[in-house]
């Protein structure tokens, strides 16, 4: 399955072939109290056939956020132990760098009950998922994808 | 089915001689004798080390004694998620049998390098996502799902407290084909290549188009491009034979986490 990626002004993309079917592509947002830098990351899992949302947190004088402070930047009310399920630590599938993830074990199954309205699952994904990392999308992806569909 | 017990028994018993030693410039006072301490392939180092550390904590200085600790070896830092026979065998540091000299740190954790994965929470929810991740490529996801939380639990602590049969009794049904299928549907495994830390990770079904079983040879061919050919596989310190089945091997020389760990020689045509 290929990946399509919108582009538009808002996004920093950079797309980054591996050998294999990897495919990057990133993004960075400042986030308001702390003025942290989010790096988001979409790659695609292999194992699991869907996108993943990886992120990675910088304090302004860089330092790396730990699990605990991105838990605490994005979910606080959240019980830890759920916690765990949801959002930790893993290495970039394709930089090999300390990232946080988002699990992916039921990303297929949401992904499905879209059913074939969605043209661009990545667009779906990003929308579903991304609200619970402060990623929010631009409402004219919305018109983006219509002017797609259109042509 | 996982039924060549002693191939799992011997697997699970495979160590390794570690010989810790501090960093000396955390230090205070009179450097420490080195800690030596048999580790299994199959762990993980926050998972053994509990001991070192509180070894080396009488030693370092008040301000570092609760820091997240670390490990290298000849200045690679190594991941603390990687199960300790991957680490072994990628940097394959001295092939005469004496032990793996390794340095233990308890400061300037590399977070730029490794995932901080130095409690047994974290390294537990990571774990548990290895399995999960084995289970959708084997089976789906479909057997581990149905498993309650106390077989994940089980499985952890047969780990963790190297229980053989503790893990087994439940591991087994991981390690079976689903239903009246004769293999799984993809192999859980990570390809790695020398000296380096990372993998490659391909969807391997453990039958050809014909339907009949792959073995190592087969997957070679696979692996290998037109300028670069697949020669050999190791793991756990072993080099395979070429026909050595996939799904066999994948019921009986998978780590705990469900995936076979593989470094694979290649030659430059």
């Amino acid at each position: 399955m290929s990946l399509e990626l919108n582009d538009s002004w808002q996004l920093i993309e950079k797309d980054n072939q591996e050998p294999n079917t990897f495919l990057k592509y990133n993004q960075k947002v400042k986030c308001e109290d702390e003025l942290i830098n989010v790096e988001y990351h979409i790659v695609y899992s292999i194992s699991y056939q869907v996108p993943m949302l990886y992120l990675q947190a910088h304090r302004s004088d860089g330092g790396l956020l730990d699990i605990e402070a991105t838990w605490n930047l994005f979910m606080p009310d959240a019980p830890r132990s759920d916690l765990y399920q949801m959002l930790t630590p893993m290495e970039h599938p394709v930089l090999f760098r300390p990232f946080m993830t988002l699990h992916p074990c039921r990303t297929g199954e949401i992904l499905a009950q879209f059913g074939k309205q969605s043209k661009n699952r990545i667009l779906t994904f990003i929308s579903v998922y991304g609200p619970y990392v402060k990623l929010e999308l631009s409402n004219s992806y919305g018109l983006i994808k219509d002017d797609n569909q259109r042509k | 089915m996982a039924h060549d017990r002693e191939v799992l028994r011997m697997i699970w018993e495979g160590q390794i001689g570690i010989c810790f030693q501090a960093d000396s410039e955390e230090i205070v006072g009179l450097r420490p004798e080195p800690f030596y301490l048999m580790v299994s392939r199959l762990s993980y180092l926050p998972l053994v080390t509990d001991k070192v550390r509180k070894y080396f904590t009488r030693y370092i200085a008040a301000e570092h004694q609760e820091g997240a600790v670390w490990f290298d070896f000849n200045g690679t830092p190594l991941r603390l998620h990687y199960p300790i026979g991957v680490l072994y065998d990628l940097l394959h540091p001295n092939e005469d049998g004496t032990p793996w000299c390794i340095t233990i740190h308890f400061s300037k954790f590399p977070e730029e390098t490794l995932v901080k994965l130095n409690t047994k929470e974290l390294l537990e929810s990571h774990y548990l996502a290895c399995l999960k991740e084995a289970d959708v490529l084997k089976h789906r996801g479909l057997v581990i799902s149905a498993m309650q939380k106390k077989d994940h639990n089980q499985l952890w602590l047969g780990l963790i407290n190297d229980k053989f049969d503790q893990f087994w009794a439940i591991n087994r049904r991981l390690m079976e084909p689903y239903n009246d299928q004769e293999s799984f549907k993809n192999i859980p495994v990570r390809f790695y290549y020398d000296d380096d830390f990372t993998y490659m990770q391909k969807l391997i079904s453990p039958l050809n188009e014909a339907g009949q079983k792959k073995n190592l040879a087969d997957l070679m061919a696979e692996l290998s491009t037109p300028v670069r050919r697949a020669v050999g596989f190791r793991t756990h310190g072993i080099v395979l034979p070429e026909e050595t089945q996939l799904q066999w091997m994948s019921e009986h020389m998978s780590y705990p986490d469900n995936f076979l760990h593989l470094s694979v020689d290649y030659v430059t045509e």
